[in-house]
């Protein structure tokens, strides 16, 4: 009985959700809304709560989006199906496996020795390389398994640069952010830099037959990127004023670690070339083949010359997060389909419209404002998921590009420096245990002024030339 | 004898690791040492282990090891741990993962027990009752948290009997048993007689009657105690009170004393809502309290 009452304490938030849920079935359907739009949005409302929660785990969350679009009559058992799997799904688990292929061949300590040829003893110019350089892989490979290489690189810098562990917490969080805010801001560079990219150009060709090539990506999202790396080194640097501004001690001494690591083997340079190819046909070809084929032949070149396991891939890949980008692609798909989008879009732009933000850059602002806080507080795979679709509905309703719009959702979810749980890269600097919340509103809340900002701009000038109308 | 101590972070925990270590000695039990830290977002789970199988290699300390080198500290100073002939350091690196879904290093006690130090991610109670049911603990010891939610956590559903660590001082300390005629009491009888008999300390039974007409009651659950701690030779005294047993009990508890009672025997349900007998007391005496599961 006393495990049963845990058990159930443990999960309040599964029956408040239920009970949520079932009370917003019992009236009646509005007018403007169908049935099934009605369902849809409470399973989104469900699935939210859950979500946020954490109240059961989230691949079986993910589980349950398909279930109860089947048992309400959403869609028949294989249209359902037929949701869950599309190009930019097979595009984000190939890129999962292609990271865990890169991560097996443990290029963390070479990494180290490239960023630490570029970069002096002065503290400013280490900040500034570990920015651009892992800006420069979070937007190829991803911005969480960047932060996990270079994680272990930053914490022997700092360790190597005091006696006493803690002794320069300044210095600590001045690093650390270096990386995580650096993976952010990269991560919306290329498609394949987050999966929340993927998930965009989805809803473009899926909903309103809008095709975005990798390339095309590069060209609209990539100067954000390039913008944003000055600027994030002078915030942290003001932010986290360090304790010293010298680490020479610390470079030799990780120098000397790295260092017998010696020369590229053969398999670094293999593993480099069949990235290099999966990048190339990402980027000239895509428009042909899609993203999910050559990211599928980058990871079976890896398993064919042996570079890596299927077992590696079995344990390394967090099919947990591709369940939910899955699930969450299905479900938006439905809130498209069933109007529950038309319908959420034309009340909250009724709301926006009232202070003056119902269509062009008021509404891109009020959209980037709107993800940014729910991103914060949510993962970022179900907040896209379920956002995206209306965002694109409201700005089709209120002659706002589409293209304009789904960039500003997709970059503006990436904002998310304010929070431990906004981005995997904050969560894995915060488990080096150097860390407080409150660091994180320290430089995180400039950051994300400095971003909106800098995307608002971007948005007025230079995409209203190259974006297609 | 197995005791568990679950601890909370390096400065709040230093008393109650001695405090733990210094009973677990005089009891010459093993002990195992939890840390048990939040648990990661499930979407950044395996990116988290990614980073940390990195930290490995890198030699780098896993988070909440420094915590584990403090407690590992003081249980040497305490005489819990057998000194290393060579002197030298504990390789914290040395600690395994997943062992039973937890980071764990093995040491030697003082005494040839077995000291473990162990590192879990999750709910704290949860993890706590997963330890309990494998390593059948008979004992937990917990620091005394200010937040008092999870304090009734901890009473309430841990499987195991539980020791509330609270402004630890370093006194020979008297056992305040409380009891009455129930089945929990009499498990806190026997409980207190073994900790008095192994800590050499002295006990005072406190039987507590809610109205006069009770008084008999009270009286004979006293007698009751009385009997079998003159059977293991503790010396004690005996009071038999009339009123509020929260009050009584508040009122008896010193410093110096640690407040032994059993298990509420109300429904689980009434004391989530209500509260317990048990939580009024911990959070009313000033001193340590064991509640006999």
């Amino acid at each position: 009985m006393r495990g049963l009452l845990y058990w159930a304490i443990q999960r309040k938030w599964l029956f408040a959700g239920l009970l949520a849920g079932g009370l917003l079935l019992l009236p009646p359907v509005p007018a403007d809304l169908t049935r099934e739009g009605r369902v849809v949005l409470v399973i989104a409302l469900f699935t939210i709560i859950l979500f946020v929660t954490e109240a059961i785990p989230l691949p079986a969350v993910a589980l349950m989006i398909p279930v109860l679009q089947v048992l309400f009559g959403i869609d028949s058992p294989t249209e359902v199906a037929h949701s869950f799997m599309n190009d930019s799904v097979f595009f984000i688990l190939g890129s999962l496996m292609l990271a865990v292929a890169i991560v097996k061949q443990k290029v963390d300590r070479r990494l180290a020795v490239i960023l630490l040829r570029f970069t002096g003893p002065k503290v400013n110019r280490i900040v500034f390389g570990l920015i651009a350089f892992s800006a420069c892989l979070a937007s190829l490979i991803g911005e969480h398994t960047v932060a996990a290489i270079m994680l272990p690189v930053v914490l022997s810098l700092i360790r190597y640069s005091s006696d006493e562990q803690r002794s320069s917490p300044r210095l600590a969080g001045l690093l650390l952010f270096s990386i995580a805010y650096s993976c952010a801001i990269a991560g919306i560079g290329t498609p394949s830099g987050g999966a929340r990219n993927a998930v965009m150009i989805e809803y473009w060709s899926r909903l309103f037959g809008e095709h975005v090539s990798y390339l095309e990506w590069i060209k609209y999202a990539y100067p954000l990127v390039i913008l944003q790396v000055p600027i994030l080194a002078i915030i942290l640097l003001n932010r986290f004023v360090p304790e010293k501004k010298d680490l020479s001690t610390a470079i030799r001494k990780l120098k000397t670690q790295v260092y017998w690591e010696g020369r590229m083997r053969s398999r670094d340079w293999l593993t480099v070339a069949i990235f290099g190819a999966t990048l190339i046909e990402w980027v000239f070809f895509s428009g042909r083949i899609g993203l999910g084929a050559p990211a599928f032949i980058g990871v079976c070149l890896c398993l064919i010359t042996g570079l890596v396991e299927w077992e590696d891939l079995q344990s390394g890949v967090n099919w947990g997060v591709f369940m939910i980008y899955a699930a969450t692609i299905s479900l938006g798909t439905a809130i498209e389909r069933t109007g529950a989008a038309s319908w959420v879009a034309s009340h909250f732009l009724g709301v926006v419209s009232s202070v003056g933000l119902g269509s062009g850059p008021g509404l891109l602002a009020a959209v980037a404002i709107l993800t940014v806080a729910i991103s914060s507080f949510i993962s970022r795979a179900p907040a896209l998921g379920i956002l995206s679709p209306i965002v694109l509905v409201m700005a089709q309703a209120s002659g706002t590009s589409v293209l304009a719009m789904g960039f500003v959702t997709a970059i503006s979810s990436a904002f998310t420096y304010m929070t431990i749980i906004g981005s995997p890269a904050n969560t894995i600097i915060f488990s080096s245990g150097y860390l407080q919340a409150k660091d994180y509103l320290r430089a995180g809340a400039w950051m994300t002024l400095a971003s909106l900002l800098i995307l608002w701009v971007t948005s007025e000038t230079y995409w209203r030339m190259v974006l297609p109308r | 004898m197995k005791f568990l101590m679950c601890i909370g972070g390096v400065d709040p925990s230093v008393e109650t690791i001695r405090f733990g270590g210094r009973i677990a000695k005089a009891f010459e039990a093993d002990v195992s040492v939890l840390y048990v830290q939040p648990k990661a977002p499930h979407a950044v789970r395996k990116e988290i282990q990614l980073a940390r199988e990195k930290l490995s290699e890198w030699e780098i300390e896993l988070p909440g090891v420094r915590v584990l080198r403090a407690a590992y500290r003081i249980l040497s100073e305490e005489g819990v741990l057998r000194p290393s002939p060579r002197g030298e350091a504990v390789e914290f690196q040395a600690l395994k993962p997943e062992v039973r879904g937890a980071y764990e290093l093995e040491l030697p006690g003082g005494q040839g027990q077995n000291i473990r130090l162990r590192i879990r991610e999750g709910d704290i109670v949860e993890e706590v009752n997963k330890e309990t049911e494998s390593e059948e603990n008979d004992l937990v010891i917990f620091g005394a948290s200010r937040r008092r939610q999870i304090l009734q956590k901890l009473i309430q559903f841990v499987n195991c009997s539980v020791l509330i660590v609270k402004n630890p001082k370093d006194v020979t300390y008297e056992l305040l048993l409380c009891t009455d005629s129930s089945v929990p009491a009499r498990k806190a009888e026997t409980f207190t007689a073994r900790l008095a008999h192994f800590l050499q300390c002295r006990v005072l039974i406190l039987s507590v009657a809610k109205f006069k007409n009770r008084e008999h009651v009270a009286m004979e659950g006293a007698e009751r105690a009385s009997r079998l701690l003159n059977k293991a030779g503790v010396r004690h005294s005996v009071a038999v009170r009339t009123g509020s047993v929260t009050e009584e009990i508040a009122g008896a508890a010193r410093e110096d004393t640690v407040v032994i009672m059993g298990a509420s025997r109300r429904p689980e349900i009434w004391k989530l809502v209500f509260g317990s007998k048990a939580n009024r007391v911990a959070e009313r005496v000033p001193c340590p309290v064991l509640f006999v599961k």
